[in-house]
């Protein structure tokens, strides 16, 4: 039997792929800028899942705002914001700025969802020092991995630049939040983690903290994927940055899920 | 003639006006409605509640706007 939170699945999922179908045919020029300006949709993939969980949305559209689904429905939702100013700009005959439009848009949902998470969760001083804390710590490690990689691969770094940072990022923030989550609000680790977390609890470091290997190991991760990604850049720019989007999204997304799982408890 | 890229501020300023609508489309659903939720201790109904959020929302949006010219610039 078909219910209705099937059939808004099945909506969204048949406007992602004509979304997708609609990028296609439209071609939209892909910048640095760009993959940078999809940030901020992203983080608000993430939120959505936890308002998934601690909101009220009647029981049709909970489906839809949780993972898998929820990622693609803000797809939907960007792209056809993208679109629809990008169209705008046509009209004024303007070159469109796509970078800064999708950085806006994607800052504007960002804002209302994270106010009325705020309001729904009414978070501690304590969950909020790890809120802020959690992606600066990625940031920082993110910013070393970067600049260590201008050392050992230059060329990676100048094909990359920022979008380098941002793909490392999105690594260093999942190892991160999966470390605050162990180390400071005592979540139970995952097959996928626990050997790392076994390394941690070995060494003498283990009172302070058992989880930082995975801080570690997941900025690594990102350095790699960024040196990769700079040769796949050289030979087609395009498909070299919409693939930093496509990494960037599977792992920064789910970081911030995490995060504010394990904060606003 | 046409206007460079980077320059195009009106277009940011929809982008974000599309954006708070987008949030709030998102939002609004999620938010209880038969309780009252108690913000800075005063208590609001949902409707009162999204007034509320759109209202900081358009408030911040010079601020929003500064930082990302700052940044994407």
């Amino acid at each position: 039997m078909v219910t209705l939170g099937g059939i808004a699945v099945g909506v969204v999922v048949a406007g992602a792929a004509l979304a997708t179908v609609l990028l296609v045919m439209q071609r939209p020029e892909i910048h640095h800028e760009t993959v940078i300006g999809v940030g901020p949709w992203m983080v608000v993939a993430g939120l959505l899942h936890v308002l998934g969980a601690v909101g009220s949305y009647p029981r049709v559209l909970r489906p839809i705002v949780a993972f898998p689904i929820g990622p693609l429905l803000v797809f939907l939702l960007c792209s056809v914001v993208w679109v629809v100013v990008r169209q705008f700009a046509t009209v004024r005959n303007v070159v469109p700025s796509s970078g800064r439009y999708l950085a806006a848009s994607g800052a504007g949902t960002l804002a209302v969802l994270g106010a009325v998470l705020f309001v729904l969760t009414a978070p501690t001083a304590d969950e909020l020092l790890w809120l802020v804390t959690t992606p600066v710590i990625a940031a920082v490690v993110a910013g070393i991995g970067v600049l260590t990689l201008g050392i050992f691969d230059p060329t990676g770094l100048s094909r990359t630049r920022w979008v380098g940072w941002l793909v490392v990022f999105g690594f260093s923030a999942l190892g991160t939040a999966f470390a605050v989550g162990i180390d400071v609000f005592g979540r139970s680790t995952t097959p996928v983690v626990s050997p790392l977390v076994a390394v941690g609890a070995a060494l003498p470091t283990a009172t302070a903290s058992v989880a930082w290997p995975l801080v570690l190991v997941s900025g690594l991760l990102g350095v790699l994927a960024v040196s990769v990604l700079a040769r796949v850049a050289d030979r087609d720019t395009s498909v070299g940055l919409m693939l930093a989007v496509t990494l960037t999204a599977a792992t920064l997304t789910p970081a911030v899920a995490l995060l504010a799982t394990v904060t606003l408890r | 003639m046409v206007t460079e890229a980077g320059q195009d501020d009106l277009g940011t300023i929809a982008s974000l006006v599309l954006g708070v609508a987008v949030g709030l489309i998102l939002a609004v659903p999620a938010l209880p409605n038969e309780q009252e939720l108690l913000i800075a201790g005063v208590s609001l109904n949902q409707a009162e509640t999204v007034l509320v959020l759109g209202v900081l929302a358009i408030v911040t949006l010079p601020v929003v706007a500064l930082i990302l010219s700052a940044v994407i610039d």
